[in-house]
């Protein structure tokens, strides 16, 4: 009997290359730059509470056209929150029809990656500013005019910080929308008790270790810290809070090579990691993620944390979240402590918002990251979602620096770091977390505190992959 | 030529357009099905194949298939440092994980199988109730991978989660909770999930094979005073073959290639960096390609995998052919 495969799989083949060269797009065409009109200026009265009431005395250009927004799973009502933006949008806009779809962190950066390659995909989309780099560089965002920046306020209207994660290559491609920033918050009742001066005690590291060893020595039956291990999405954003305050960076300064095994940042990343060993955590510290480590904390099992001004709602809305009341009664923020040498800073981070290449309709994309930008949204949404806002004006608003709580991540913006903004910062990213993660694993199989040479070892390995990914 | 030899040719050359003439109406009804296997599976394949010869990184990206070709070199990166050790920083967690991804298939293969027979040999029996049981079986496998994470990471937990809840508070086997998430038991906090989920599977299919296999052997065996090993050993397994090497088949795809234990793992652990311990293959790969944006070596390795998966099916299907036909 004969064979018939052989013949019917030639041609298969070969269609399939020629679907192959036909799926390829033409390389370099770069979508024609669309110059928006200045708006008409607009006065805006923002009342000291939420939600705020925009008057419009100027009709904006009139716009038309269906587009997207992708946001990600922001708040504890992601659709609520950025639909009550949408439908205040739609009071300037009333033609534009916005449709908001939430895409979870887990999926975003490969949605947003296929759409940049020319795929299905949204208008505008969130992305977190840590993937700003990796998508500037692929290229299938739009690159914002200057005469762009100056219609959505102008540089100098940003918090510099975030302003920082908006560009690659000196090219702003996602504007920044909301920033998050790092804090140690804990129990102000737990550590008196533990006769700690709250006043001194987040001074710098040594103290606030000093002041977790009061606290496990007091027998109040509460960790005295939790911090999310190794199953975690902010792994190297935790360590690295340590590695700076000691004096170590992630790169070195032109962005060529790994910088995060020098003595500093190892002595940092070992000042962490050896909490546990210590016994100045929960115990099932590192096996937790950072939602679970939030609630370790706001269910009274752990008197300190890091964490952002997420916690803030969750702190007011017991209800919603399961928080105990004397948790929220008795909460104060302090700034992450400062190193050996009085180095000072935290994790600055947050999301910004980018217009893909493929979108029809610029304008109103436009028009809407624009509304997304002015006072009024940035302080609603910021509120909605517990994060804060990224302009000036906005965080300049009584809501946030009269409020204890936010006030203090307000005043640790200014020490905030972020990410380096170098094309393979995500390749850099993912080896310096499993470097981490599996020290972690290391934290967890030893009695007693992990030994500085062992994180030398792992981030020394770490660094080998790093100088390989940036060199080719 | 003579006219004999000339008329031979001729009809050969005829034969498979007469014979697909002939079969029309049955290559009609296929021609869907192949077009659809054309779009989603054989066109992906080759351009997969092509990207692995592509240096696609970030700054490639929207070049796509113009990136820049760099022939087989991504293919040498990874065997290098895979056969000899060593060599590219990049290869080593390709080896950790294919090693891991060993330790993953051997458990959770011995683990379906072994379970899923003792279920099935249990249900193929009369007992009150036994419909209900059939269908309480099938549960795990209705439920998607990502929850079985989800559901599992509540069982695995130090504090509070079921397993350390039995094995602390009602069996005392232990004064202090397990840590199951991390560390080296985290490795049976990934196979467990994945043995539950897989469990159905295998009981359905030797359930429905045990159940055609006629009453009358097991009555004649009876007769002959044979217990009830024997009955097994003798009657059930000749049955049971063929099934046992799809199944296993199957499994070794799906367990040492696929994604199924990507999609438990990740909602697990909540990361897809997964330490020392549940490093596997598919995810160690995804993170070379995606996470770190080496798009052409992912693609590489990616298709050593495949050529790697047709060779294992290959031997499984040269060694247990005999098994796959049921007299």
């Amino acid at each position: 009997m004969s064979k018939p495969m052989p013949v019917v799989v030639g041609p298969v083949i070969a269609l399939s290359l020629v679907f192959t060269a036909c799926a390829a797009p033409t390389p370099g065409v770069i979508k024609e730059t669309v110059e928006v009109p200045v708006e008409v200026e607009k006065e805006v009265e923002v009342p000291v509470e939420v939600p705020v009431e925009v008057e419009v005395t100027a009709p904006p250009p009139e716009l038309t056209g269906d587009i997207t927004i992708w946001v990600m799973p922001n708040g504890a009502d992601p659709q609520a929150a950025i639909d009550a933006e949408i439908a205040e949008f739609n009071k300037l806009y009333p033609n534009v029809n916005v449709t908001a779809e939430i895409v979870g962190w887990g999926d975003a950066f490969g949605a947003i990656q296929t759409a940049a390659q020319g795929g299905e995909g949204p208008c505008v989309t969130q992305m977190g500013t840590t993937w700003v780099p990796t998508f500037g560089t692929m290229g299938g965002l739009h690159t914002f005019t200057a005469a762009e920046i100056e219609a959505l306020g102008g540089e100098d209207a940003f918090i510099e910080a975030s302003y920082a994660t908006a560009k690659i290559f000196n090219n702003v491609v996602a504007v920044p929308w909301f920033a998050d920033v790092r804090a140690i918050l804990y129990r102000e009742d737990v550590f008196e008790a533990a006769g700690v001066d709250t006043a001194t005690a987040f001074e710098d590291l040594d103290s606030f270790e000093a002041a977790l060893q009061a606290v496990a020595d007091s027998d109040q039956d509460i960790a005295p810290f939790v911090h999310p291990g190794r199953n975690d999405w902010n792994v190297w954003q935790n360590a690295t809070q340590w590695g700076w305050a000691y004096g170590g960076e992630i790169l070195n300064e032109d962005g060529t090579e790994a910088a995060f095994n020098s003595a500093e940042f190892v002595a940092g990343v070992t000042a962490f990691d050896q909490l546990y060993g210590k016994g100045l955590t929960a115990d099932n510290t590192l096996e937790l993620n950072s939602s679970q480590t939030d609630a370790e904390f706001g269910q009274g099992r752990a008197a300190s944390m890091m964490s952002g001004p997420w916690m803030i709602s969750n702190l007011r809305d017991l209800e919603g979240s399961g928080y105990e009341q004397m948790v929220a009664d008795n909460t104060t923020i302090a700034h992450f402590p400062a190193g050996p040498n009085g180095d000072k800073y935290t994790f600055f981070g947050g999301s910004n918002l980018g217009i893909m290449q493929t979108c029809d309709e610029y304008d109103a994309a436009f028009a809407l990251v624009k509304f997304l930008l002015s006072k009024e949204s940035q302080i609603r949404y910021g509120n909605a979602i517990g994060m804060l806002p990224v302009t000036f004006e906005a965080q300049g608003d009584p809501i946030f620096v009269d409020d204890p709580l936010f006030s203090v991540f307000i005043a640790a913006a200014p020490t905030g770091k972020s990410s380096p903004n170098i094309p393979r910062w995500g390749a850099v990213e993912n080896t310096l977390n499993s470097a981490l993660q599996v020290l972690w694993e290391d934290v967890a199989a030893v009695s007693g505190p992990i030994d500085e040479a062992t994180v030398q070892a792992a981030l020394d390995d770490a660094a080998e992959t790093v100088n390989t990914i940036l060199s080719q | 030529m003579t006219v004999k030899e000339s008329f031979v040719s001729s009809s050969k050359k005829g034969t498979l357009w007469r014979r697909i003439v002939r079969s029309r109406i049955a290559y009609a009804f296929i021609a869907p099905a192949m077009l659809v296997m054309l779009l989603v599976h054989i066109i992906p394949t080759v351009q997969a194949v092509y990207i692995s010869f592509l240096n696609l990184t970030a700054e490639t990206y929207l070049d796509w298939l113009h990136a820049p070709f760099v022939g087989l070199q991504h293919y040498r990166q990874i065997l290098k440092g895979l056969i000899f050790g060593g060599g590219d920083a990049l290869i080593k967690g390709l080896a950790q994980a294919l090693v891991n991804s060993a330790y993953f298939l051997l458990y959770v293969q011995i683990g379906t199988t072994v379970l899923g027979m003792v279920l099935a040999l249990l249900l193929n029996r009369d007992f009150r109730g036994r419909g209900l049981a059939r269908t309480l079986v099938l549960l795990p496998w209705v439920v998607p991978t990502f929850v079985v994470g989800i559901i599992f990471q509540f069982v695995w937990l130090q504090r509070g989660g079921l397993a350390n809840r039995i094995l602390v508070d009602w069996l005392h086997v232990t004064d202090k909770p397990i840590s199951w998430l991390i560390g080296p038991n985290s490795r049976m906090a990934l196979i467990i999930p994945a043995i539950w989920r897989g469990i159905p599977f295998t009981t359905v299919q030797y359930l429905a094979t045990l159940q055609v296999i006629p009453k009358d052997l097991y009555e004649a065996a009876a007769m002959d005073g044979a217990n009830a090993w024997q009955k097994f050993r003798y009657i059930a397994i000749p049955f049971l073959t063929p099934i046992l090497v799809v199944t296993n088949m199957f499994g070794l795809i799906f367990n040492f290639f696929g994604f199924g234990p990507y999609n438990i793992a990740v909602t697990l652990f909540s990361s897809d960096n997964l330490g020392r311990y549940n490093n596997l293959l598919s995810i160690a790969i995804v993170r070379q390609t995606f996470n770190n944006q080496l798009y052409g070596y992912g693609a590489a390795a990616s298709v050593l995998m495949m050529l790697v998966a047709l060779l294992a099916v290959g031997i499984w299907y040269r060694l247990f052919r005999s098994g796959l036909i049921s007299d």
